[in-house]
């Protein structure tokens, strides 16, 4: 026991030197990165202070702490994808900061019906131009759903799948300014009727495209542009 | 981010005003975590901006969480690196780029630069980094949990879900294997 102890110490003495010679002593969080955590908790903070008005209404959801832990509730809003570019992360939270001053008990219905204001009913163009479905986008205070209607889009190899993108200006593969609103395959008949929720802000990112996707682990949009629509009004 | 820089009574009073919705409170909750999550995550995560994303993503996960969060088991570091462990694990899964990284041994100074006492630890860090690097995925993340992050064994235990003592004697055969392995690159 005493020397699981000291070899212990000793590999902690390895680890922190080689650290320390690669990366050099931390020299405290990234100022950006932790202003947008800031913002993140103030906007917590001004949702909780608003909380009274939505929290006893009929149906609202019980916040109360779930016995076990992270057993279940569902997700308010996360952050996009890691790697994709700190200001899209900056506006996604910008938006939930919105969203939570909106006040709370803005998420879909539990019966799968949308709710929310509708920003965006119109179609997804394939890339000759041609109507290659219908896309409605909703704004739900927390974000946007999107629903997706075509039975244009072939179905791809096993592993492959198709990805929802919404896109902001100056998007390029070294400078991505783009987030994932998820993922989604065709039925076995080639139709694809699938709904999507994303914390982003269609004025901000007013393209939507979707791209196929090779399963290759790389959550880089690396596909081809199979459907793209302008959303941003 | 053990017990060094805040006691229990006082983090337990900073999480409580986070909790109460206190934005100081997170911010300074993020600078205290910051320097040990962010170590952990530069263990297992590649590039420059890859480890603080993850910190980012921790403690924002941590904020839309904390509501659930229970004063047991680990406490909040623990919490903490169970939220931190799921974020790399899910990049990994998002990027097959996305590893744990790659240690070269320490470069070796020149034989009469040093006295021999520093010349003696400075070797023998270099095979226990080398030794270390032959251990498979788990063992190497639950003694980087332990010896990084800093975690008690109850703590680790409460990171990664499993029992203390199942904890205990993964551990112990951890470094049974990095004893082996430290014998292995010793002979050459």
């Amino acid at each position: 026991m005493a020397d699981d102890e000291r070899l212990l110490r000793e590999l902690a003495d390895a680890l922190r030197a080689d650290d320390d010679a690669r990366d050099g002593a931390a020299a405290g969080p990234d100022p950006a990165r932790l202003a947008v955590f800031r913002r993140a908790a103030e906007a917590k903070a001004a949702a909780r202070s608003a909380a009274p008005a939505s929290h006893g209404a009929p149906g609202a959801p019980d916040r109360a702490p779930t016995p076990g832990g992270d057993a279940a509730p569902r997700r308010r809003f996360r952050l996009p994808r890691l790697r994709i570019a700190l200001p899209a992360t900056a506006a996604a939270l910008a938006l939930v900061a919105a969203g939570l001053l909106a006040g709370g008990a803005l998420d879909g219905g539990d019966d799968g019906a949308p709710r929310g204001t509708l920003e965006y009913a119109g179609a997804i163009a394939l890339p000759s131009g041609a109507d290659g479905g219908e896309l409605e986008i909703r704004e739900i205070g927390i974000g946007r759903t999107v629903d997706l209607r075509t039975d244009r889009l072939p179905l791809l190899p096993r592993g492959d799948y198709y990805e929802v993108w919404f896109v902001g200006p100056g998007d390029r593969p070294g400078r991505p300014n783009r987030i994932s609103a998820g993922t989604f395959h065709p039925d076995a008949a080639g139709r694809s009727d699938v709904q999507l929720k994303a914390a982003v802000n269609p004025a901000l990112l007013p393209e939507v495209e979707i791209t196929a996707e090779p399963g290759d682990g790389d959550p880089r949009p690396t596909g081809p542009v199979v459907m793209r629509a302008d959303v941003g009004g | 981010m053990s017990s060094t820089d805040l006691g229990h009574e006082q983090l337990r009073a900073l999480v409580e005003l986070a909790r109460a919705g206190d934005a100081d409170a997170w911010e300074q909750l993020y600078v205290r975590a910051h320097p040990k999550l962010l170590a952990f995550a530069r263990r297992r995560l590649s590039g420059d901006a890859a480890p603080e994303d993850a910190v980012l993503e921790t403690m924002t996960r941590a904020l839309e969480r904390i509501d659930r969060f229970q004063w047991r088991d680990g406490g909040f570091d623990a919490w903490l690196f169970g939220i931190l462990r799921l974020v790399v694990l899910e990049q990994y899964r998002g990027d097959a780029r996305a590893r744990p990284v790659e240690h070269l041994p320490e470069q070796a100074a020149p034989a009469d630069a040093e006295p021999p006492a520093v010349a003696e630890r400075r070797e023998r860090r270099g095979l226990l980094r080398s030794a270390f690097a032959r251990l498979g995925e788990s063992d190497r993340e639950l003694l980087e949990l332990r010896v990084v992050a800093e975690l008690s064994a109850e703590q680790v235990a409460t990171a990664i879900g499993r029992r203390p003592g199942a904890v205990r004697m993964a551990q112990a055969r951890a470094l049974r294997r990095l004893r082996r392995a430290l014998e292995e690159v010793d002979r050459g």
